[in-house]
């Protein structure tokens, strides 16, 4: 038999009563002054183990008994008996460790590997025209703000760019959504991106810095690879999903890391969009290959944006490792035109 | 049973000199003023603290906080509505009023389905926001019914699974009642309306259309002014709704006062902003292009948000307590902003050093300010706090199960 001593709760006022509970095989008696009652053990709902806190009985009668955390405790009715374990894992100091290595673990390889490949094959079953609406809403936003002004490059150029880049366009995945848009740029300079929905926009200024079409081939290939690997609605989703897992990991101390945890979360996302800028090349590299035009002509292009424009990429945003980003793309570039050697001839 | 509401009224020493709240002691403390009459006078006592202690430890909360982390991760979130009711209960049971721990009774399981009905509100807002920009202000427009909901049903979720000796806390206000605070004046429907009726230019409609972006724009305005006002309003009817047993919280604080309390945290930030200025200044001329430079310039902002946070925290909270009493129970906060920016401070660096580990040790510290900057008096005893049907542990346990039953406070 065991007996606890505690303090007993009536339910009907705040006030606390001395009292004892024995514990005796499938009765519990409750000693409360001169007052023993019996109830059945089976009737009786313990609260949870929390730390080394109190813990409390409910009682048949509507009463409560708060008493220390004992073991024999734990042979009776749980409130909530899943819990258990939970409790016995959190009393020990090696499981903690445990968990702190497998949690390292977890968040490395979700954010490495679980996570990009989570939102590949989510982008991949969202149709492209859900992303149309938002990519007309960006171009007449930026229409609006007077960035992209109507081209000048004369139309016999246009064309001749344009009936090459129906030629990368054939085959591929979206081919009925890539459209290509010549524009002057009234602020953003020599630039290319892919919008959502499947619409490459070009600048005048990149155009004309390019010494070849091939070149502007380059950039283009490059951002049908932006496209056919559905960047947009992945970035999307991991950004997403980093923030939620961010706020899952520090929820408790909410207030506390709100003004630290942002930065992680930054660095994060933008190494996910320098590993998309990285993919988007290679496809491009293949894809120029496959229209036997080298790599070469992207390092070219490269080359002479990054000579001629040394400010363009060097923001405050950007600053943290965009410019050997650069260097080391235009030696990818390289490489992989070296690899294709023989076969390539550029002109 | 709040025969004294408030404890200011009744400043002078009672007859009886022995402080009492314990039954074991009440009857011989409370001594009898007619000794043999069958009338026990136990209703006068001295004004007594009723103290509140804080016995969360750094190391335990360690080993539950990683450990449910842990779990959390590898069910892919849904062991997160387990691990919320694990650190609420420890988070309770660390709080201690008169040697008695405060009970959380929440079930994982209405919180899983809170946190379900909370995950797809986002996922809509999410998808509006980032594909389809025009559906955003109806999207708006469909939160602004349901908020309302929100605060009330989080709000009584809350209380109803709080408890102490066996009282849990009520939470009475309605529907109705959250609308009617948080939408005081008309404020955030007249934002909100004027978004979504905003860009269509035709007509009468177009005319009436640029007028309510026009109210909403001064509405924008004026809202950053009385927002101490609303704020006030909206503690208000959570605290007055909120009854412990059959006790219902009498709240005093005034709009004026959060105004002094935001208007000094504004003062902050000013002073931060000239600082920083100033800094600048001295430094001499600042080349644009350089990050690291910019970087050295915002720490006096930063840390100018971080003090007027904190000044805003320990002030809100001081005025909210120090002017509420519960029954014959009031209550004196004491907490200061410098301490509280020292304290958050230290708790960033420290998260930061140890890459996240510190963030148990960083939560049991704040709270342990909190709790130790708290103290509750009374002149009555404790037996005055009655229960009723609705207040006991074991009727809690009984509602849970309802479908509408679910936390929706993330």
């Amino acid at each position: 038999m065991t007996v606890l001593g505690g303090y007993y709760f009536d339910g009907k006022s705040a006030l606390r009563h001395p009292a004892e509970l024995e514990l005796a095989g499938n009765e519990v008696r409750l000693k409360r002054d001169a007052e023993v009652r019996s109830f059945p053990s089976a009737e009786l709902l313990v609260s949870p183990r929390t730390g080394a806190q109190s813990r409390l009985l409910t009682l048949p009668d509507g009463g409560q008994f708060q008493c220390d955390d004992a073991d024999a405790l734990d042979r009776l009715p749980q409130v909530s008996p899943g819990e258990g374990i939970v409790a016995w894992l959190e009393q020990r100091w090696g499981v903690a460790l445990g968990c702190v290595v497998l949690v390292a673990l977890v968040l490395f390889a979700g954010h490495r590997f679980g996570l990009p490949a989570a939102a590949e094959s989510i982008a991949l079953r969202i149709p492209i025209e859900s992303e149309q609406n938002l990519g007309e809403q960006v171009l007449d936003s930026m229409h609006e703000f007077g960035w992209l002004l109507p081209s000048q490059i004369d139309v016999q150029r246009q064309e001749k760019i344009r009936a090459r880049f129906n030629q990368f366009r054939r085959g591929q995945t979206y081919e009925a959504y890539l459209d290509l848009q010549f524009r002057a740029s009234g602020a953003i300079g020599p630039n290319a991106f892919a919008l959502p929905g499947g619409t490459v926009v070009i600048t005048d200024d990149l155009v004309r810095l390019a010494e070849t079409d091939e070149e502007v081939l380059a950039i283009l290939a490059h951002e049908i690879g932006h496209i056919e690997r559905r960047h947009v609605m992945r970035t999307l989703i991991q950004n997403s999903l980093v923030a939620v897992a961010a706020t899952a990991v520090t929820a408790d101390a909410a207030t506390l890391t709100a003004a630290v945890a942002g930065l992680p979360v930054v660095l994060l996302q933008s190494e996910y969009s320098r590993e998309f800028e990285e993919e988007a090349d290679e496809y491009s590299f293949a894809l120029l290959q496959e229209h036997g035009i080298s790599p070469d002509a992207f390092a070219d292009i490269m080359e002479r944006l990054q000579l001629r424009y040394p400010d363009s990429e060097s923001t405050l945003l950007n600053f943290l490792s965009t410019h050997p980003q650069t260097e080391s793309r235009i030696s990818n570039a390289r490489r992989a035109a070296d690899e294709d050697e023989p076969t390539s001839d550029p002109p | 049973m709040m025969r004294f509401p408030g404890l200011f009224d009744h400043p002078t020493p009672r007859r009886m000199s022995t402080p009492s709240l314990d039954a074991e002691n009440e009857p011989a403390k409370a001594t009898p003023i007619i000794s043999d009459g069958g009338l026990q006078a136990v209703e006068i006592h001295d004004e007594r603290t009723i103290p509140i202690e804080f016995t969360g430890q750094a190391g335990v909360y360690f080993r539950i906080w990683i450990v449910n982390l842990c779990l959390t991760l590898l069910t892919l979130g849904i062991f997160s509505a387990w691990a919320k009711v694990r650190k609420k209960r420890y988070f309770y049971a660390s709080v201690r009023i008169d040697d008695s721990p405060m009970q959380y009774l929440a079930e994982p399981i209405p919180i899983l389905k809170g946190r379900l009905v909370a995950a797809a509100l986002l996922f809509i807002w999410w998808f509006s926001s980032s594909f389809y920009l025009p559906a955003l202000p109806w999207v708006l427009g469909a939160g602004l019914i349901i908020a309302p909901w929100i605060v009330a049903s989080s709000a009584a979720f809350n209380a109803r699974y709080s408890a102490w000796r066996n009282l849990t806390f009520v939470f009475h206000g309605n529907y109705l009642g959250a609308a009617v605070t948080i939408y005081w004046l008309g404020l955030i429907p007249i934002v909100i309306l004027g978004l979504m009726f905003d860009g269509s230019d035709s007509g009468i409609i177009g005319e009436l259309v640029s007028a309510l972006g026009w109210l909403a724009l001064l509405v924008i305005l004026a809202a950053g002014v009385l927002f101490p006002w609303w704020l006030n309003r909206l503690k208000r009817f959570i605290a007055t709704n909120t009854s412990y047993g059959t006790a219902r919280v009498v709240y005093g604080a005034r709009g004026g006062q959060f105004f002094g309390v935001y208007f000094m945290a504004g003062f902050i930030l000013l002073l931060a902003a000239i600082l920083s200025a100033m800094l600048a200044f001295f430094v001499g001329g600042i080349d644009p292009d350089s990050s690291s430079q910019l970087f050295l310039l915002t720490i006096p902002v930063y840390l100018g948000y971080v003090f007027a946070f904190a000044y805003v925290r320990a002030n809100v909270t001081n005025l909210v307590w120090n002017q509420a009493h519960l029954g014959s129970v009031s209550f004196l906060s004491t907490m200061r902003g410098g301490e509280l920016f020292a304290l958050y401070l230290t708790n960033a660096l420290a998260i930061i050093a140890t890459v996240g580990l510190a963030i148990p040790w960083a939560v049991m510290r704040t709270m342990r300010y909190r709790v130790e900057h708290l103290s509750a008096r009374t002149d009555r005893p404790l037996s005055d706090f009655i229960g009723d049907d609705r207040s006991n542990v074991r009727a809690a346990a009984a509602e849970t199960g309802d479908f509408f039953d679910l936390d929706l406070s993330l």
